[in-house]
């Protein structure tokens, strides 16, 4: 046991590298967001966030629903603004929501919100690309939404049966 | 002669490959974890050292 004993630690220290890179990754603030327009639903998990902004396309006239998880996986509460807007280069259009919210620790916390062509439509914008930004705390999300024409669809029209 | 040249590249990859993963994991953990992960990673080497040595290496 003793002609071991430092061997035995070398293992424990590595078991214990393990278990934190275990516990270390599931421990934090996670938010996924689910987009749904028409009949398509995609989801955006929390380490895609990182890697590119997602983005939805749609047809002028159809809505566009969000669902936003926050997952607070820490031993202290959070207490946060959320607030979702629709941006248009660099200037903000709509705020589309503003809510406070406090989660508990190791709880989650769901917003739902409805984007709508009429919305942009009074506030003087049409067909085009559109950035809906989530922030609270120090997180900032951006998603953006493409509006296209239901006359000219941006994707190949489906051949006629024949 | 050989064997022992297969081995060390065996060895250096496999070295390789456990610096990228821990690199790769690394960019997630918190300021915390990474200062206890780094504390772990010094008393293996450490212990490892002390274990050789007791060893007559």
């Amino acid at each position: 046991m003793r002609r071991n004993l430092f061997l035995y630690l070398a293992l424990a220290c590595f078991i214990g590298v393990i278990a934190i890179f275990v516990f270390d990754g599931y421990m934090g603030l996670y938010d996924t967001l689910h987009i749904t327009t028409g009949e398509y639903e995609q989801t955006v998990e929390p380490d895609q966030w990182d890697r590119y902004d997602p983005s939805v396309r749609t047809d002028w006239g159809d809505k566009v629903f969000f669902s936003y998880e926050v997952d607070n996986r820490r031993f202290s509460s959070y207490d946060t603004a959320i607030q979702v807007s629709v941006w248009k280069e660099d200037a903000k259009i709509i705020d589309l929501v503003a809510e406070d919210k406090a989660i508990e620790p190791f709880d989650e916390a769901k917003i739902e919100w409805t984007l709508t062509s009429q919305e942009l439509e009074k506030a003087g914008w049409g067909i085009d690309d559109y950035t809906v930004e989530i922030n609270h705390g120090d997180v900032e999300r951006k998603i953006i939404v493409r509006f296209y024409s239901p006359e000219e669809p941006g994707y190949p029209e489906l051949m006629p049966p024949r | 002669m050989r064997t022992y040249i297969l081995y060390g590249f065996g060895f250096l990859f496999c070295i390789a490959g456990i610096a990228y993963l821990a690199a790769e994991y690394v960019k997630y953990l918190s300021e915390p974890g990474k200062l206890a992960c780094l504390m772990l990673v010094v008393g293996m080497f450490g212990s490892l050292g002390k274990y050789f040595e007791e060893r007559g290496w």
